[in-house]
């Protein structure tokens, strides 16, 4: 009966690790995945023609 | 007649920091590169915050308050040169408007397809301008210079059947093809834009 005893706690003790550290990866990938998509939203720069060109359409 | 200019891909530019003089802080980053297509100049830039959870900035930089364009960064004076968003010009001001170049399909005056623009190249120096695009045709880089001939629209890029003969592949020989194409627009007296 002790053995089982401890060997429940320990099972308990190492699934609350695991828990933690699968909360603790899952965070680490938001924060990862929102600093990505900061990043690229920022770098989407482009190259703009000014809307004068479009009045000149066809002028020449 | 054949100056030697300085040449960089608009793209490139597009990720340089901007540099201030006086202290040599980064105010901030260029994000978009907005050029007059009709006169080819160079109006200005929109920018982005420096950081890591950077945003684009209401402030936008024109290129009458740029020290200079180099490689590695885009100098000003001081963050004092960056316009506020009520003082912005007015083509830099209505960027909802501005329409990217980048895709659109280039056809020739005598009705080639050229490819699709990729890239826009500018000559950088006191007078910073466009003065040629990058087009990609079947995989294969060229390179052609604008004129004051040329018709764009977010449709389509016309250029003059004769700026065939002076497309390049490599952006190193394209600048010589610059200077000898405004030779020959200068020539026939048509550079209706050049001096603009």
């Amino acid at each position: 009966m002790r053995m089982d005893a401890h060997t429940s706690r320990k099972g308990g003790v190492d699934m609350d690790i695991i828990v933690i550290l699968l909360i603790a990866l899952v965070v680490i990938a938001v924060i990862g995945a929102l600093f990505a998509f900061a990043r690229t939203r920022q770098r989407s720069g482009s190259v703009l023609a000014a809307p004068e060109a479009r009045q000149q359409k066809g002028s020449s | 007649m054949t100056d030697q200019i300085n040449l960089v891909r608009a793209s490139e530019v597009g990720k340089l920091p901007v540099v201030t003089i006086d202290g040599g802080e980064d105010a901030a980053e260029i994000k978009d590169v907005v050029y007059d297509a009709s006169r080819h100049h160079l109006v200005g830039f929109t920018l982005n915050k420096r950081g890591w959870f950077r945003g684009t900035m209401k402030e936008t930089l024109a290129t009458e308050n740029v020290a200079g364009i180099g490689p590695d960064a885009v100098m000003i004076e001081s963050d004092a040169c960056l316009n506020a968003a009520d003082s912005a010009p007015e083509q830099l001001d209505r960027t909802g408007e501005n329409y990217s170049v980048i895709g659109v399909p280039v056809v020739s005056s005598g009705g080639a397809a050229l490819g699709t623009v990729v890239d826009v190249v500018i000559e950088t120096g006191p007078d910073p301008k466009a003065v040629g695009y990058e087009v990609d045709n079947d995989g294969n880089r060229i390179f052609v210079p604008t004129s004051a001939q040329m018709g764009l629209s977010g449709d389509n890029l016309v250029v003059p059947a004769e700026a065939d003969e002076f497309v390049r592949n490599d952006l190193a020989g394209f600048g010589a093809a610059v200077s000898s194409f405004r030779d020959l627009l200068a020539g026939r007296g048509d550079a209706r834009g050049a001096t603009s």
